[in-house]
């Protein structure tokens, strides 16, 4: 098994909330493995812990026991000032609410970023007009997200997540919020051009049927199991586990 | 209404207590202005309090024993002594000075009485005599405290070094402390006749009419004016209370401006914040006159409570103030409190008026919106 | 950061972003205010003795200053003053401070009595009507007139004595104590004294040092102390500072924390409104440094524009409360502008301690939450 060909590695990774009689266990053992280029998608009911996961995989949440590696870095040993350098070059994020700034226009939204990681401005403003232009979004650049509909917030969204060029997108919901047809779009845009093409990893929790056409693994959590469910293909790294929320 | 607005209230705890505070240094700053003048009056009178002349004897002319300056002529006390009813008469020479005190001057008013005054001396000593010789002094403990003072040291008064020989008490103010000289001392430190007085303090006999003793004072000396201790208590009180009525109005505007915008920020941060819940409500069928009343009582609870811990949060400084500045006498006073109560309702209707179109301009179909 | 996120951020919501800045501003203003209340009673409380049109005054020693105490010399004793001094001209006044009574009003004044026709002691501004000429005319404020409703003609009492108003005078109002003329003659009358006066004015030469006629006047002329107006001035403000500087900085204080807990308020809200975002940047990379830089620049940016609305307000309400209360005079020099933005930016540093800290507390795991 060569480590470098996995962006994001989850060794035995459990994470306990509370101590003694009242301890509740959100992860148990978990093991993942991501491929660069590789789209998984976790599905399960609400409550399974998708977010205890998703928030350990983008080092926002650490875990009780376990290791975590990111493109090689074993998170565990990283302050909280590395932990977020980290992020900001490793992982962008979708979230189903957008999240973005509403006091900011589209490209705003998209040029802080860069300007966080150190990029300023005319190659910010550039790399986020193109990003945008990219996404469909060519002549809504100055709009503020209150005048957008939902599904250009969500490429907005998209178009933040790819600005420093991140080797992982965790997707969380990315469809949720949207009607068919413009969940269709955004569902195109993560597998094809912006996921595996690019050699990107992408990991998407969802409800959404629908999106097991584009990827190459489905894990199923319930009842605290972690189990395949079929995909386009790839092998299943998944070790037995049980997810509670 | 008001159970969501207390709720609504309560469930931000943080921002609930800095409007409140908000409000509550206002009202602090509007009582403690009130109370620094209150305490002046109060102080400003203590003399006339403490002495047990019933009539006092003054210039024609002159009504008030601060900031005012007045003389009879050096034969008005004998002649009030021989009034019927008078028991016992003092005559009070005063001017305002200085004590120079190293650096810095410490004005008080320098009072004398002769020396076998019946009354008219320190009415409370710390300690020492309250009749001070020719080249004596006696000023108040507090005051001398403030210095480094003691019996026995030196205070230049008017050119003129007088040994410290008593500590008075109460009669530290900030502009109305008293010190007492020797008359005779006096008298030729300000260049009046000797014998002159600018007070006679004049005590009536137990059974005596106080309005004929007047009477008959005012003419025995028609060079006076003669008025009854109340009457004069109540003229420098009132000076003092015009002079401070302009100022504090003045002041009390701008301290309300700020409890006002205070109060106005947080009620329409937090009415904005929960613009989806009132827009809720609404689809479900309340009334805007039932909202907006939600948004007043909020503002109203704030104003209130803020106005409470206000009031308290004065009368602690009136307290803490006192110890730490023994001349600074700040009272709280209840009828001032009454009086200030609706003007705090006033300036919550008002704060609530911002907020109060927002929530009337809210679009219930809000709700069907992510 | 190029993308201006904090302007973003306080431009986004501009009812809230005018509000808190009002709500510092009023602050500022108060303290602002007060400050310049008090520069206000400096130059009113030395405009009498900076317009006395003398280089020096001759006064009883140990008295150093007009309001703070009854100078008493002897008026004989102007020949051998103004020889020692080599005085080109010399004058003298009366001045004592007396209650002025009309109707119900009462008013604390200084009455000057000062030859008329002398340089001396003369009002500088007489606005309506003209200057005394005889011992029964009198001079009176333009405020004091108009709040005891008294014009040019009519007649009033004052120490016993009638006196009929001539002329009103311009620059001698003041909340302490507004200014009143009389003559010399008639002062001397009022007050019952003889042969005696506060103040011999000197003119110097053009080539005589004041220093040194100071030394003379004091070695050859006993019992006097003279000044320069200058140091006369500067005693007074020494006293009233003892009088007023303690209740003022109790009041610049309370205003302080107001402003504090304002500033504090707004930061505070600005950080928990906007908690999703914070915890969004935190989530994407954004170190803690920055964020807390971000709330700085925030912070800052309400409290410079605070400032500038609170000097601005200062400048107006000081405007307006001159207009309506001509007895106070309100001065805010840039130097008190300086202190006030000294003390803005000591309030912002501590006002700025807890959003950072409540900044720490956001978890970017709340990003997942809708």
């Amino acid at each position: 098994m060569n480590t470098n060909d996995h962006v994001l590695d989850l060794r035995h990774v459990s994470k306990v909330y509370g101590s003694g009689h009242t301890a509740v266990t959100a992860a148990d053992h978990v093991s993942l493995r991501v491929r660069r280029g590789e789209i998984v998608l976790i599905m399960g009911p609400s409550g399974s812990g998708k977010t205890t996961l998703l928030s350990m995989a983008g080092l926002l949440l650490r875990p009780t026991e376990g290791q975590i590696l990111l493109n090689g870095h074993d998170a565990g040993r990283l302050n909280q000032r590395q932990l977020a350098g980290l992020r900001l070059h490793s992982i962008g994020f979708v979230f189903q609410a957008y999240n973005l700034l509403g006091a900011l226009t589209a490209r705003e939204n998209v040029e802080v970023v860069l300007n966080i990681a150190g990029v300023k401005g005319k190659i910010a403003r550039r790399r986020a007009i193109e990003l945008l232009e990219m996404l469909g979004l060519g002549h809504r650049l100055e709009h503020k997200p209150a005048d957008l509909s939902g599904g250009e917030k969500q490429r907005v969204a998209i178009a933040r997540a790819l600005a420093n060029n991140p080797p992982l997108i965790l997707a969380d919901e990315p469809t949720g919020n949207l009607d068919s047809k413009t969940g269709q779009e955004v569902m195109e845009l993560l597998c094809c051009g912006l996921g595996r093409d690019q050699g990107r990893a992408i990991v998407i929790v969802t409800h959404n049927d629908r999106l097991r056409q584009i990827a190459d693994r489905v894990l199923w959590l319930e009842d605290g199991r972690l189990s395949e469910s079929g995909g386009q293909g790839g092998q299943s790294v998944v070790q037995a586990a049980s997810l509670h929320n | 209404m008001l159970r969501i607005a207390w709720r609504n209230l309560l469930h931000e705890r943080v921002r609930m207590l800095v409007s409140t505070g908000g409000v509550a240094l206002s009202v602090l700053l509007i009582f403690f202005m009130n109370g620094v003048f209150a305490g002046s009056e109060e102080h400003a009178v203590a003399y006339m309090q403490n002495q047990p002349a019933e009539l006092w004897l003054m210039q024609a002319g002159v009504e008030n024993l601060h900031m005012s300056t007045s003389l009879l002529p050096p034969d008005a006390l004998a002649r009030a002594r021989q009034v019927d009813g008078v028991r016992e008469a003092t005559g009070l020479l005063n001017a305002g000075g200085a004590l120079e005190l190293g650096e810095e001057p410490a004005y008080s008013y320098l009072f004398a009485v002769d020396e076998d005054a019946p009354f008219g001396q320190a009415w409370e000593m710390a300690v020492g005599d309250p009749d001070p010789g020719l080249r004596e002094l006696v000023i108040d403990v507090a005051l001398a405290r403030r210095y480094g003072l003691e019996i026995g040291d030196t205070v230049t008064v008017l050119g003129r070094a007088l040994t410290i020989a008593g500590l008075s008490k109460e009669t530290f103010g900030i502009a109305t402390s008293i010190s007492w000289v020797n008359k005779a001392a006096l008298s030729s430190l300000i260049g009046v006749p000797t014998g002159a007085d600018s007070y006679i303090l004049v005590q009536l006999e137990p059974d005596a009419d106080k309005e004929a003793v007047a009477h008959a004072l005012q003419e025995a000396v028609p060079e006076a004016n003669v008025l009854t201790r109340e009457a004069f208590i109540a003229s420098d009180q009132e000076m003092i209370r015009q002079m401070g009525a302009d100022i504090i109005r003045a002041m009390t505007l701008v301290a309300y401006v700020v409890g006002l915008l205070v109060v106005g920020l947080t009620i329409y941060t937090a009415t904005v914040e929960r613009a989806r819940e009132y827009a809720v409500l609404k689809a479900l069928g309340a009334q805007s006159g039932q909202l907006m009343r939600a948004v007043f009582a909020q503002a109203l609870l704030s104003s209130v409570l803020g106005f409470g811990a206000g009031v308290i949060l004065a009368v602690v400084a009136a307290g803490l103030v006192g110890r730490l500045l023994p001349e600074m006498l700040v009272l709280v006073r209840p009828e001032e409190v009454a009086r200030q109560a609706p003007v705090i309702l006033a300036v919550t209707a008002l704060a609530a008026l911002l907020p109060l179109s927002r929530v009337l301009r809210l679009d219930p179909m809000v709700v069907f919106r992510t | 950061m190029t993308v201006p996120l904090a302007q973003r951020n306080l431009l986004h919501e501009k009812g809230k972003l005018a509000l808190s800045v009002a709500g510092i501003g009023a602050a500022i203003a108060l303290i602002l205010l007060l400050l310049g209340f008090r520069a206000g009673l400096y130059v009113t409380v030395s405009a009498f003795a900076n317009n006395l049109g003398a280089d020096l005054l001759v006064g009883q020693s140990g008295v150093r200053g007009l309001f703070s105490g009854n100078s008493a010399v002897p008026l004989d004793i102007h020949g051998d003053a103004a020889t020692a001094a080599r005085a080109t001209e010399a004058g003298h006044i009366l001045i004592t401070g007396t209650i002025f009574t009309a109707g119900d009003t009462k008013t604390p004044v200084l009455l000057v009595g000062y030859e008329p026709g002398s340089a001396f002691g003369r009002p500088w501004n007489v606005g309506g009507g003209r200057a005394i000429a005889a011992d029964d005319e009198i001079l009176l404020d333009t405020w004091l007139a108009q709040r005891t409703g008294i014009t040019v003609g009519d007649e009033i009492d004052l120490l016993g004595q009638r006196f009929r108003v001539v002329g009103l005078t311009r620059e001698t109002a003041s909340w302490m104590s507004p200014y009143i003329f009389i003559s010399l003659e008639a002062a001397s009358r009022a007050l019952g004294l003889d042969n005696v006066v506060s103040y011999h004015l000197l003119q110097l030469a053009a080539d005589q040092d004041a220093g040194r006629a100071i030394a003379a006047v004091e070695s050859e002329v006993g019992g006097v102390d003279a000044m320069t107006p200058g140091e006369v001035a500067a005693a007074d403000e020494r006293a009233l500072a003892t009088t007023l500087d303690t209740p003022l900085r109790v009041m610049i204080f309370i205003g302080a924390i107001i402003g504090i807990a304002v500033m504090s308020l707004t930061a505070y809200i600005a950080i928990t409104d906007r908690r999703r975002d914070y915890g969004v940047l935190k989530a994407i990379g954004a170190s803690q440094a920055q964020l807390a830089w971000l709330v700085v620049r925030e912070t800052a940016s309400r409290a410079v524009l605070g400032f500038f609305a609170g000097v601005g307000g200062a400048y107006l309400v000081a405007g307006l409360i001159m207009a309506v209360w001509p007895q106070f005079t309100i001065v805010i020099r840039w130097p008190t502008v300086v202190q006030a933005a000294l003390l803005a930016l000591l309030m912002n540093l501590v006002a700025g301690w807890l959003p950072i800290r409540r900044l720490r507390g956001i978890d970017p795991v709340l990003v997942f939450k809708e």
